[in-house]
């Protein structure tokens, strides 16, 4: 998948004003590493998507809610 | 179904088949509500082809003052089949779509699994294939990799002392989603990923801290020289991670052909002009022969 851009980056890092330094940049980090996951590993032939399932798919939908306040 | 098919390059046609990288614009979109409607694409044609036109020079570096150029290679480029495909008036059905959207990212991805099916109606066999959605919402493009056909011929390589093979021919050909305004390094981007094989080396993205290993990644500190040794070469790491820096990642990559900008898989739109990026070293070399070993098959 294509990298975002700083200025992606950076207004998500602006809609979190209160956050401790850095946090948020972390947060981008691990929550992009998660979807990009989907991504590098060869998905099951027999399925015509691939999902990430338990705890990363939970982890995923953390991360997303707190970075970007919606589902 | 009224479709238009267009041979934009023939290729090798001295071979039965071709390596062939293929664009469709995307007839059904798969929405993040599960609802499947007609992709915006279908109405946009002249765009579409403008975007493929556009994706093409990217592919073979002919942009202005684009570095990587990798498969504009005489031994390579001309050998390449290119073809499009615009079809309209399919059923909103989900055979017909090959695009869905995710909310987790922001994406357009592929779906993997009905591109070969859809493409089979026309006769077409591609290595690679861009499905080209014009969803509303969703712009970031994505891409699966190529598992290829094992029980078929292949080259041999050696990668670490491991004895691998660039596979000729796909079983589920490499894919990628991309958006009608997709522009910058995005389709070379995505065609790292799709090119690349899950079973003899996954390309994957470097501008995140990667947990597990892949064909250009390494985990774990000290950063290890060589990286790899493929075929009989040592390519040396990249200690520094260009001007970005690895900070609390655990994960490094290799050295760079251009050591002072972001490669091609990493976080390249940190530069005033992307297109000065190139793929790093080892990843060059492993593309350019898995392509030359398909392409004589």
């Amino acid at each position: 998948m294509t990298p975002l851009s700083r200025e992606e980056r950076d207004a998500v890092i602006r809609a979190h004003p209160a956050a401790e330094p850095g946090s948020i940049e972390a947060d981008l980090d691990e929550y992009e590493s998660l979807v990009a996951a989907d991504f590098a590993t060869d998905p099951s032939a027999a399925r015509a998507e691939h999902v990430l399932g338990g705890a990363a798919m939970d982890r995923l939908a953390q991360l997303h809610e707190k970075l970007f306040g919606r589902q | 179904m009224p479709v238009d098919i267009q041979i934009l390059q023939s290729g090798d046609s001295s071979r039965p088949r071709p390596y062939s990288i293929l664009f469709a614009a995307n007839p059904v979109l798969k929405q993040a509500s599960g609802a499947l409607i007609i992709d915006p694409v279908m109405t946009q044609q002249a765009a579409f082809n403008t975007c493929v036109r556009y994706a093409i020079d990217c592919l073979f570096g002919r942009l202005p003052a684009q570095a990587e150029n990798f498969l504009a290679d005489p031994a390579i480029g001309p050998r390449i089949r290119l073809i499009s495909v615009f079809e309209t008036g399919l059923p909103v059905s989900d055979p017909n779509s090959l695009v869905e959207e995710r909310v987790f990212g922001g994406l357009v991805a592929p779906r993997r699994g009905r591109y070969a099916p859809y493409l089979a109606r026309h006769g077409i066999l591609a290595d690679v294939a861009y499905a080209i959605s014009a969803s509303d919402d969703f712009r970031r493009a994505s891409a699966y990799g190529t598992t290829d056909d094992t029980g078929r011929p292949g080259t041999p390589f050696r990668l670490d002392g491991q004895s691998l093979m660039h596979w000729h021919f796909p079983d589920i050909s490499g894919t990628v989603a991309m958006h009608l305004t997709a522009r910058s390094l995005t389709p070379a981007h995505e065609f790292g990923h799709a090119a690349s094989s899950y079973n003899s080396g996954f390309v994957t993205d470097l501008y995140i801290p990667n947990t597990s290993p892949n064909f250009n990644v390494r985990i774990g500190r000290p950063i290890v020289n060589p990286f790899a040794t493929y075929n009989g070469t040592p390519f040396a790491p990249d200690p520094t991670r260009d001007g970005l820096g690895y900070g609390a990642w655990n994960s490094y990559h290799p050295a760079l052909v251009n050591a002072t900008v972001p490669a091609l898989m990493d976080n390249y739109t940190t530069q005033v002009n992307p297109l000065v990026c190139r793929h790093d070293t080892i990843t060059r070399a492993f593309l350019r022969d898995r392509l030359i070993a398909k392409l004589g098959r």
